[in-house]
């Protein structure tokens, strides 16, 4: 009923429309017309495969966009790659950093790298804290522990290596003076 | 007009509407032969273009309002559909298939070609002079009584290209094919309401465009 309705209002335009119902190729246009597709589609089928790059040649010179697109993909998977190895690398420096022995006591340091032998022994304190963390142990216990790690690298480190003169001597302190403003 | 004449133009423009016996009978043909076709039975599949050539060209031919482009996207599209036949799993009918391949494609040409018109209309029928009906179009009740018939499907395939892709597409498929709205609901992947709507836009800015036609 809808349907009818809205024929009606547009009678006149659906009788002119009707007149593109005449529009027809010539007679026997679609003779040959299944042959072709076939013949089409059998030759497709008897051309050789193409390599990924011969296909993609094409699609350069003939598209600026498909260069574009080329250009971001090149692109992304650089920085991709970039991303991916830098941790990698950032893991190789920190290797040189001396750190606990898995076999020895708890609490003894691990002999610094041979190869960096000016690596700085302070960091394997930190490892102490962690671990006593990790067992469920108390804060004071922590402390206490630490101390005791203090007290022995004080004990084996050179004379005079936590004793600089430039700490305890305060008359380098009361020398230092600020120019006045003007 | 002969029957048989009347017959083989509305079969020409695709507008043949069969009974539901004809449907299941071209529906389990059509299955048949997608089967053959699927083992490699390439003569199965040239009996599917001729089953469908004529009622896809005549769409994309009223989309295009050219020969040739439409020419080279029916040919497109039986090829398309051919390479992708994988695919077809059977929940629609293969008509409906292969006319979305088809209007997919050519939407997407329509789209590059962008603006450019360049019609290349095929000739009328010798049956459109004994239409009573259109030949007073433009003999007796239009203003512009000089106007015949070539000038007239130039104006109406130029106002046509005025439309949108999928404004066209529709009039096309309900105006021109007589589709229902159901079966165009299922080859553009919409409700009827949104088919309704189109056509209903459609047809109103075609009465504008060829308001000197319809007075």
């Amino acid at each position: 009923m809808k349907d009818e309705q809205e024929d009606m209002d547009f009678e006149k335009l659906r009788k002119l429309l009707e007149l593109k119902r005449h529009e027809v190729p010539p007679p026997g246009y679609f003779e040959d017309f299944s042959a072709t597709v076939i013949a089409r589609i059998e030759a497709e089928d008897a051309r050789p495969a193409t390599s990924w790059w011969q296909r993609l040649l094409p699609g350069i010179d003939t598209s600026p966009v498909m260069l574009g697109a080329y250009g971001v993909i090149a692109g992304s998977l650089i920085i991709a790659g970039v991303q991916l190895t830098r941790p990698a690398a950032s893991e190789d420096v920190l290797q040189g950093a001396p750190r606990l022995s898995s076999s020895g006591s708890p609490g003894s340091i691990a002999t610094p790298d041979p190869v960096s032998p000016q690596a700085d022994p302070a960091p394997a304190i930190l490892p102490v804290a962690a671990r006593n963390s990790d067992a469920g142990t108390t804060g004071s216990e922590i402390l206490k522990t630490l101390g005791n790690e203090v007290e022995h690298v004080a004990r084996t480190a050179p004379t005079g290596l936590f004793d600089p003169p430039s700490i305890h001597s305060t008359s380098q302190v009361e020398r230092v003076s600020f120019p006045a403003k003007q | 007009m002969s029957g048989a004449a009347q017959k083989e133009t509305s079969k020409a423009a695709g507008v043949d509407k069969p009974t539901e016996q004809e449907r299941a009978e071209e529906r389990a043909r059509t299955a048949e032969l997608v089967e053959r076709v699927r083992k490699g039975d390439l003569a199965a599949y040239d009996e599917l273009i001729r089953i469908y050539q004529e009622r896809i060209y005549a769409t994309l031919y009223n989309m295009t309002s050219n020969h040739e482009d439409a020419h080279d996207l029916t040919q497109e599209a039986f090829i398309k559909a051919y390479r992708s036949l994988d695919s077809f799993k059977g929940q629609s009918s293969f008509y409906t298939w292969i006319y979305r391949i088809a209007v997919n494609r050519t939407i997407n040409f329509l789209k590059k070609r962008n603006r450019r018109i360049n019609l290349s209309l095929n000739d009328m029928d010798s049956n459109v002079e004994n239409n009573p009906e259109l030949v007073s179009l433009v003999s007796d009740k239009t203003p512009r009584r000089d106007a015949n018939l070539t000038e007239l499907q130039e104006k109406l395939n130029e106002a046509m290209q005025r439309l949108s892709e999928s404004h066209r597409l529709v009039v096309t498929l309900h105006d021109i094919q007589g589709m229902s709205h159901e079966e165009i609901g299922k080859i553009v992947k919409c409700n009827t309401g949104t088919v309704r709507s189109r056509l209903f836009y459609a047809r109103q800015q075609l009465q504008a465009y060829l308001s000197d036609y319809l007075k």
